[in-house]
């Protein structure tokens, strides 16, 4: 108590006199133009992890080459377990570049580690979450020097406690490869968002049907049916492109959980009217109403995503392409099909009565799981 | 110093370590080579305990008195040596009891005293605030509330903290916080006097405080320009055998404002590591010619750049001083003094201001440190001086 007191007292006079460096490690990430790998170069003080490690097994106090080279795998583990980098939600997988080295820096010596980070594909930019020893000094910093594939120069970034997720600005790709990127990822969504699919099917089921008198019957002509489906598959895209654009430049936001509870109440709706007929002529006016709330539906898709900040606009074109040809392809699957079997029972009673009544089924499900958030299910 | 035998294992290293801020890394001849001296030795007995009760945390997580115990020796072997990690780690530990022990005094002293440590000074202040509320009876957090108004220029609340220091400390406890506040705001020689006969009264005083008194008496000699007095307050701090940078930083200024480098080189010998002995290492070795000058002027200059480019503002102060003294970049000097001293107004930070306002011929930079001066009554010839040609430069006095 007394000593500490003396200690304080001193202090009076000192609160500026540091003498040390803090712990601070150094990465170099680096990017190669037409590869999705990282090449990274991380230089950690070999006394942080002696901390972490206790490297120093004989406790001497001399840290001897031996007593990092046996450890060099372990060292490797502990370092890539706390550092991640993802694209998009996919996490890169570390790879040993070479061999552990030693550098020396300005407060001691450091082990110099060589990696690789396999991405899966770097258009969508690189998120980075540092957590390097802040369990055990969070005032230890990561100072990352960060290349950009094909550029020249060096961008640098602070990772600390309250700074440990941070994205990497890409030097802006061709064009042509992040319009190709996003293109994929909506043909991608579009196949596997099973609701705007069941959606499609349940408006596009009737189109090569005619309501007459309560009862469907076979359409006279491919053409009807085609400007049928046309109308019904145009006022869909031109709806869903506007409030996709709209959400994905941050002009209106809606909570996902009604958007998402809206998006199955409509392949009910859909669904139904198949059954009861109660919009017969005007399916793309539906088609139409209900295409603007899935148009936010795949705006948080493509948030989730990551949008790339200098090329906005080339992204959120080639998504909603990318959603148009997934849809197209639906249909081009569809039509010829459907057209052929339009004189069956099968398809009037089995195809457009029970699948009808099965994706109001599956959507009435859906409904419920999202309207009051379970987790889980069949579907 | 180590010895190291660089050697390139691959192309791919070289070219990455082209690339890196730093040197190429190297391989080792031979595992017996030793490449880091740790901090941490099995002799070290403060090092030893804290190890101990480190393993003993793992077992009992929930223990917030060894919490508690870890967290102050970590603080107090980073007061005593300086090093920044150590502040760190007595953060990780006293981390959880931000949760777990809301209302624990020892909670928000150490909580305090890092948060001090990182020039969060508002946040300390309530920590410590805090701390004094839980433990009425405890000097600590009165006495550090007090370091911290006098860092910021604020002697009338530290004149406060002393008084109610009184009936809790040790009479040269309150008394040398009583003076130092004092010297600083227009009553230097009565300070000098009273502190002088307080700790000849103390012939028994612990060696550490012994030192600090010395080295507050060798301060107020100088600027009482009693060079003599100062010179031999200085020598007794040094012969109490407590180790201090601050001691050794201040009698080196002394040397070399004395003209006698030479003595501040050996004076400092083995204490590179210290950023701020570093820094008068290298003003020394500069007066001299000293061929290692250069070498240490290099380190300083690594240190920096590393500091700034982690964003860390602590060093501002002595960063300043070596754009000014060092590398002769006045402009430079003057922007970092003059952020400084927005967070840190004590007469070293007001002095480095005026000088680089000076040299960077823009005297009215330094009207925040001349309205210090001004209204503070502080006492010091030197920095009248300075005052005195800034004023002529068209500043006011």
């Amino acid at each position: 108590m007394k000593r500490l007191f003396a200690l304080l007292l001193v202090l009076l006079a000192q609160t500026t006199a540091l003498a040390h460096k803090p712990s601070d490690s150094y990465l170099t990430l680096r990017g190669a133009p037409g590869s999705e790998d990282i090449t990274v170069r991380w230089d950690v003080a070999l006394r942080d992890l002696d901390y972490v490690l206790e490297l120093d097994r004989d406790g001497n106090g001399a840290l001897t080459w031996g007593e990092v080279r046996q450890r060099s795998d372990e060292i490797t583990r502990y370092a890539t377990g706390h550092l991640e980098l993802k694209t998009g939600e996919k996490a890169c997988e570390w790879e040993t570049a070479a061999p552990l080295q030693l550098d020396k820096h300005s407060d001691g010596t450091y082990a110099v580690l060589s990696l690789k980070a396999r991405c899966e594909t770097l258009v969508r930019g690189l998120k980075v979450k540092y957590s390097l020893l802040f369990d055990v000094d969070p005032s230890h910093r990561g100072l990352v020097q960060w290349v950009a594939p094909g550029s020249a120069a060096s961008q640098a970034l602070v990772f600390g406690t309250d700074s440990a997720e941070q994205s990497l600005a890409m030097q802006s790709q061709g064009m042509w490869q992040t319009l190709k990127q996003y293109l994929v990822d909506g043909t991608w969504h579009i196949w596997i968002g099973y609701d705007h699919i069941l959606f499609l099917l349940s408006l596009l089921l009737p189109a090569v049907l005619v309501r007459r008198a309560g009862q469907w019957e076979p359409a006279p002509s491919l053409k009807g049916s085609l400007l049928e489906v046309l109308k019904v598959v145009t006022a869909f895209t031109l709806a869903h492109s506007i409030t996709l654009t709209l959400a994905a430049l941050g002009v209106i936001s809606l909570p996902s959980r009604l958007v998402e509870s809206i998006i199955a109440l409509s392949v009910i709706v859909a669904a139904l009217n198949n059954l009861g007929g109660t919009i017969e002529k005007r399916r793309w006016v539906m088609a139409f109403v209900f295409g603007l709330v899935h148009g936010f539906g795949f705006a948080s898709v493509l948030a989730d995503l990551g949008l790339p900040q200098d090329a906005l606009v080339l992204a959120l074109v080639g998504f909603n392409l990318g959603v148009e040809v997934g849809q197209l392809a639906i249909v081009v699957a569809f039509v010829p099909i459907a057209f052929a079997l339009r004189r069956t029972v099968f398809y009037r009673r089995g195809v457009l009565t029970v699948g009808s009544s099965l994706i109001a089924l599956i959507a009435l499900w859906w409904f419920i799981q999202r309207a009051f958030d379970i987790q889980g299910g069949p579907f | 110093m180590l010895k190291l035998t660089p050697r390139f294992l691959a192309p791919a290293a070289l070219a990455l370590a082209c690339a890196a801020a730093s040197s190429a890394p190297f391989t080792p001849a031979s595992d017996a080579e030793v490449v880091e001296r740790l901090p941490s030795t099995a002799a070290d007995p403060s090092v030893r305990r804290v190890d101990s009760l480190r393993k003993q945390l793992a077992a009992q997580p929930g223990d917030v008195g060894l919490r508690l115990e870890i967290a102050r020796r970590y603080f107090d072997m980073a007061m005593a040596q300086g090093d920044p990690r150590y502040v760190g780690y007595a953060q990780a530990a006293i981390a959880p009891l931000a949760q777990s022990a809301p209302s624990n005094a020892g909670y928000w002293l150490v909580r305090g005293q890092i948060e001090q440590y990182s020039h969060d000074f508002a946040a300390a202040l309530k920590s410590l605030t805090r701390a004094g509320e839980l433990d009425p009876k405890s000097p600590e957090p009165i006495a550090w509330r007090g370091a911290i108004h006098m860092v910021q220029a604020r002697y009338a609340e530290a004149l406060s903290e002393c008084t109610r220091l009184v009936p809790l400390a040790l009479p040269l406890h309150a008394q040398g916080c009583t003076a130092y506040v004092q010297a600083s705001s227009g009553h230097l020689a009565e300070a000098y006097d009273s502190l002088g006969k307080e700790l000849a009264a103390t012939p028994q005083a612990e060696p550490g405080m012994a030192l600090w008194v010395r080295t507050r008496l060798a301060e107020m000699a100088i600027r009482l320009q009693k060079t003599a007095e100062a010179e031999a307050h200085f020598k007794a701090a040094l012969q109490t055998g407590v180790t201090d940078q601050f001691l050794l930083g201040a009698y080196a200024d002394f040397l070399l404002a004395q003209k006698r480098p030479a003595e501040a080189v050996t004076l400092l010998a083995d204490w590179e590591r210290s950023d701020i002995l570093l820094l008068r290492l290298a003003l020394a070795g500069k007066a001299l010619n000293d061929p290692r000058a250069k070498g240490w002027v290099g380190q300083l200059r690594d240190r920096f750049a590393a500091a700034a480019q982690r964003g860390d503002r602590l060093h501002e102060q002595e960063a300043a001083r070596f754009e000014l003294d060092v590398e002769g970049q006045p402009a430079k000097a003057l922007e970092l003094a003059a952020r400084n001293y927005q967070a840190q107004k004590e007469p070293r930070d007001a002095e480095i201001l005026m000088r680089a306002a000076l040299a960077a011929n823009q005297a009215k930079a330094a009207q925040p440190a001349l309205d210090w001066l001004r209204t503070s009554r502080y006492e010091d010839p030197m920095l009248e001086g300075i005052a005195g040609q800034l004023a002529a430069k068209g500043a006011q006095r």
